[in-house]
């Protein structure tokens, strides 16, 4: 018996209906509600991209990981090792964990650009660029350029805030270090869930060098207000406790408070590597 | 020896009269060329991302270039009719393989070169650089690994259309660039039957990873052990050795009729 093709009337409904299923499913997934939307994204093919980008975003964000890593991926376990063949690999491309330094930072730079391209609302990746300009690139005007840029992306962000203000310690920039770790308080937490610990720590952070600007102005009782509010955070700060004593006191900063000032300025800032627990060469 | 050198030779003028690689080059050139001028946050000097998206470009290009190039080969002197002057000559099944595969082999290979030299090219211009030994080692292992997927690509065409043959190397070769690195990882979570399945993947498919050295390169590693890489060149050579043995077995026997051919 010969068979003609199928022209069940029902198939373009299927297709409608797992197609709107994947939609709805990838919208739940790619959209927790960005300020703007995607119609705030420039250029067409951003808009096309929809939700789609911060997926992107966050797949060239783990790229440029891996160039912070000099190639190596993150380790995962596997059934079995040190085959010939693994040994073989391993000898083509090492597996060594080794963090790019100095100038081979500048490697990275490309990828955080596509970043921010693909999604301006990735604040991470905004904050490693200025830092890593700052900090081993020495490009201090380039690094308050990026934070400038992501600040017009995203103007309620208290974390890219908090950067400028490391930036204008670390120039020594007192005054606006000072406005912008206000406003980084006003906007805190942003979107970010106020009962996370990073997000704490960023306020504490936020609050100790507001502390200590504060008392470069000769302002005791406000920088020890700052203090206070650590402390409320984190009660088991024991050294502000000492430090707070002192400034109720009237007296100056110990020879420990300099290191701590010194040490603020010369903080590294929100890059730290997530593979902590791997060996490091 | 002469008779499989000018079967090779063939192959060379072929791909010369067809513009398959110059397209390609006119499109790595542009593509390279294109990200070679995005703005890094002001920053100059900057070539990693080049090397990085020009090697995969290469590699790709490579990989399509390749069993495009072997998979047409012995079909189209069936299709043609040549296959039968050719045979008649006298060239025997073997000389015959091995020189289409050998051709084939050297085609790509210099076309690789072209590709690398472009690359090269473009990094330099914006102002970086490439350790020259590991480059060197880089298109040598990309070369043997050519010969394993000319061999490969060659293997499937003996009994299958061009069509047929050109999607079956496509999944072999991209389960062994794709799958087969990832096996120890996927066997976590693999059960008995798929860990069997999963494991004679392992030892059977050839390790394309082997051959690749981009990491070394973009990120600055310097050049591989040369025992390292005269092991990797042994491994690629029996590999493709065993595939152009395999195209043989499927071609010896082959029967030809006029008027009827794939």
């Amino acid at each position: 018996m010969k068979r003609g093709p199928i022209h069940a009337p029902w198939i373009p409904w299927l297709g409608v209906l797992t197609l709107w299923t994947v939609g709805f499913s990838l919208a739940c997934r790619l959209a927790p509600g960005r300020p703007g939307g995607d119609l705030a994204a420039q250029g067409v093919a951003l808009r096309l991209l929809g939700s789609g980008r911060q997926a992107v975003g966050a797949a060239l964000f783990e790229r440029a990981d891996l160039y912070f890593h000099k190639g190596v991926p993150h380790k995962v376990r596997e059934a079995f090792t040190n085959t010939w063949l693994q040994q073989l690999e391993a000898e083509i491309s090492p597996r060594l964990h080794l963090h790019a330094a100095g100038g081979e930072v500048a490697e990275i730079l490309p990828w955080l650009r596509f970043v921010v391209a693909a999604d301006p609302h990735y604040v991470d990746a905004f904050l490693v660029a200025a830092h890593f300009l700052a900090t081993d690139l020495r490009r201090l005007d380039l690094a308050e350029q990026v934070l400038l840029e992501a600040q017009r992306h995203n103007p309620k962000d208290y974390r890219v805030l908090l950067e400028k203000a490391r930036l204008f310690l670390r120039t020594r920039r007192f005054e606006q270090a000072a406005n912008a770790l206000d406003a980084a308080l006003r906007c805190w937490p942003s979107a970010q869930d106020p009962a996370d610990r990073q997000t704490l720590l960023d306020k504490a952070e936020i609050l100790t060098y507001r502390a200590v600007v504060h008392e470069m102005g000769g302002e005791r009782a406000a920088a020890a207000g700052c203090f206070r509010q650590v402390l409320a955070l984190f009660p088991e700060r024991t050294h502000l406790q000492r430090r707070l004593e002192r400034l109720e006191h009237g007296e100056g900063p110990a020879g420990e408070d300099v290191e701590l000032l010194r040490s603020l300025f010369e903080r590294p800032g929100p890059v730290h590597c997530e593979r902590e627990s791997d060996e490091h060469s | 020896m002469k008779r499989v050198g000018t079967l090779a030779g063939m192959v060379w003028l072929e791909m010369l009269r067809r513009k398959d690689l110059y397209v390609l080059l006119v499109l790595l050139s542009g593509a390279l060329g294109l990200l070679g001028s995005v703005d890094l946050f002001g920053f100059g000097g900057v070539t990693g991302h080049v090397k990085d998206v020009g090697l995969l470009a290469v590699w790709v290009l490579g990989w399509v270039l390749a069993l495009g190039t072997a998979v047409r080969q012995l079909p189209e002197e069936e299709q043609r009719g040549t296959i039968f002057a050719m045979l008649a000559k006298p060239v025997s099944r073997w000389e015959l393989v091995l020189g289409k595969w050998l051709g084939t082999w050297l085609v790509v290979s210099c076309g690789l070169v072209l590709f690398y030299a472009v690359l090269w090219a473009v990094v330099v211009l914006r102002g970086g650089g490439c350790q020259a030994v590991a480059m060197l080692q880089a298109v040598w292992l990309h070369s043997m690994a050519v010969a394993v997927l000319s061999a490969i690509g060659l293997a499937c065409a003996t009994r299958l259309n061009p069509d047929a043959a050109l999607a079956l190397a496509y999944v072999l070769t991209g389960t062994a660039f794709l799958i087969v690195p990832q096996v120890p990882r996927l066997l976590m979570r693999a059960g008995p039957a798929a860990g069997t399945a999963l494991m004679v993947l392992y030892f059977a498919c050839p390790h394309l990873e082997l051959f690749d050295l981009r990491q070394r390169l973009i990120h600055g590693w310097g050049p591989a052990r040369w025992r390292t890489v005269a092991e990797v060149t042994l491994y690629g050579a029996i590999f493709a050795a065993l595939f152009v043995l395999l195209a043989w077995l499927g071609y010896r026997r082959k029967r030809f009729v006029r008027g009827r051919l794939s």
